[in-house]
C-alpha cells in the first residue's frame, strides 16, 4: 500500500523525453515503452525534481495547477504511482537505499 | 557481392569481407537479442564475440562485426544466397552498424513527393515496400526500400539518403504493378526491380517530409489522420535498428535521437485494405497529403 507521505524516484533503468507535451518512457532492460498524458506527465517532471517530493506534495501542485477535486487527484497520482512501480520505472526511498 | 572474398568500404568506416558460403554451425553462446517477425519466426539471432557481434539469419547468412579492427565478415548460409546476404548487409547490417554509430537508421521505405522524402514505417510485411514502389512506378522517386538513412542538419531539419537503386517485391506485388512477371526471381522469393523495369529512383538526398506509420490495414478506407509526437516516438522505437540491446547508454542515445526526430516531423497513421485494388487510391491519398512547399 502507497502512503501519500512517501518519496519516489525515477529509476536507473529508465531513459525518457518529453515530446508534443506529453511523456514517453522507455524501460532500457525490457524495451517497454509508457505514454504519460499531460497530468501524468506533470507528475512524472515532479517526481523526477531534484529536491524529491512526497505524493502529498505531488498531489498539492497538481492541485494547484489542475482544474480537479482533490480527492481525485490523490486517487489518480496514487493509482499512476502504483503503475509506475510494477513496470519498475519509479522506487521509494527504501528501495533507493538498499540499492 | 559474390562468393569470392571481396572487400568494400562503407561511410562508416566497416569493411565488408565476403566468405564462401558454408553450413551454419551452431554457435557457443546464447543470443543476447533475437529479431521475431509478427508470426513467432525468428529473423535474426545476436551473439556476442571475442571482438563484437555475430548476428545470424538463420539459413540466410552470417556477419560477424569486428569492432577493433571495424571489418564486417559475411558468409553466406549453404541453404541462402549471396545476393540474399547483399541485400541483408544493405538493409540490416548498415542500419545496425550505422545506430551503434550515433546514426539514425529507421526501417521504413522512403519516396519523394513533390520534393520531400516521405518515409513509411512499419513491421515487416505491412506493405511498406509494395507501397513505396507503387509510388516510385508514378515517378515518385524511390529513396530506400527498407531501411531509411535519416541525417540531421546543423538547422534540425533532416534529410533523406538514397540507397542501392533496387527494389525487392514478393511476385504478386510485382505482377501487379508492372502487369506481367519478370524473371529475375531471387533464391527468397522476391523479385528485384530496377530502373529498367519502370521504377523511379531518387539520386541525391531529400529534405524529410513527412513519417506515415502504416496501420494494420483493418481500416475499410483509405485514412491518413494525425499522430502526436509521443505516439510517433513509441511507434518509431518499435522499428529502430539496435545492435546492442544491453548497451544502456547507446540506446538512451539512441532514444533521444528518435524524440528529436518525433517532435521535429509531422507524423501520421496511414491505414487502408491490404488490396491491390485500392493501391492507385491510396498513392492518391498519399500524393495529395503532399502537396509542393510554397
Amino acid at each position: 500500500m502507497i502512503s501519500l507521505s512517501e518519496k519516489f524516484f525515477i529509476c536507473d533503468d529508465v531513459v525518457f523525453r518529453k515530446v508534443g507535451g506529453e511523456i514517453v518512457i522507455m524501460h532500457l532492460t525490457n524495451g517497454n515503452y509508457f505514454g504519460l498524458n499531460q497530468v501524468g506527465s506533470r507528475v512524472w517532471e515532479l517526481l523526477g525534481a531534484k529536491s524529491p517530493k512526497s505524493l502529498r506534495e505531488i498531489c498539492s501542485d497538481i492541485a494547484a495547477e489542475f482544474d480537479a477535486p482533490g480527492e481525485q487527484i490523490e486517487s489518480d497520482v496514487i493509482a499512476l504511482a502504483q503503475d509506475l512501480i510494477s513496470n519498475g520505472l519509479i522506487k521509494n526511498e527504501q528501495s533507493a537505499r538498499d540499492e | 557481392m559474390s562468393d569470392n572474398s571481396a572487400h568494400s568500404h562503407n561511410e562508416f568506416g566497416f569493411s565488408l569481407a565476403v566468405r564462401p558460403s558454408a553450413n551454419q554451425l551452431a554457435f557457443g553462446n546464447a543470443p543476447y537479442d533475437e529479431w521475431i517477425s509478427p508470426w513467432g519466426e525468428v529473423i535474426a539471432r545476436f551473439h556476442r564475440t571475442r571482438g563484437g557481434f555475430l548476428v545470424r539469419f538463420p539459413d540466410r547468412a552470417d556477419f560477424i562485426i569486428d569492432v577493433a579492427t571495424r571489418v564486417v565478415a559475411c558468409t553466406p548460409a549453404s541453404k541462402g544466397s549471396p545476393e540474399d546476404a547483399a541485400t541483408l548487409y544493405e538493409n540490416c547490417i548498415v542500419p545496425l552498424i550505422s545506430n551503434h554509430q550515433s546514426g539514425l537508421h529507421v526501417h521504413g521505405s522512403a519516396v519523394e513527393i513533390n520534393g520531400c522524402a516521405n518515409i513509411f514505417v512499419g513491421p515487416s510485411r505491412r506493405g511498406k515496400t509494395t507501397l513505396a514502389a507503387a509510388l516510385a512506378a508514378r515517378q515518385h522517386a524511390l529513396l530506400s526500400e527498407d531501411a531509411v538513412d535519416l541525417r540531421r542538419l546543423a538547422d534540425g531539419t533532416y534529410m533523406v539518403a538514397t540507397s542501392r537503386p533496387v527494389v525487392r517485391l514478393f511476385p504478386d506485388s510485382a505482377g501487379m504493378l508492372l502487369g506481367e512477371l519478370p524473371e529475375n526471381q531471387g533464391s527468397d522469393g522476391k523479385i528485384c526491380l530496377g530502373r529498367v523495369d519502370g521504377i523511379s529512383f531518387a539520386d541525391t538526398a531529400v529534405p524529410l517530409g513527412k513519417i506515415f506509420l502504416l496501420g494494420p490495414g483493418t481500416s475499410p478506407e483509405v485514412q491518413i489522420s494525425p499522430l502526436g509526437p509521443a505516439q510517433s516516438l513509441a511507434e518509431l522505437m518499435q522499428h529502430a535498428f539496435v545492435l546492442d540491446v544491453e548497451d544502456r547508454e547507446r540506446l538512451r542515445a539512441h532514444f533521444c535521437r528518435m524524440a528529436t526526430l518525433a517532435s521535429s516531423v509531422d507524423s501520421y497513421l496511414l491505414d487502408y485494405p491490404r488490396d491491390f485494388g485500392i493501391l492507385p487510391e491510396v498513392v492518391q491519398a498519399i500524393v495529395s497529403h503532399c502537396p509542393p512547399e510554397r
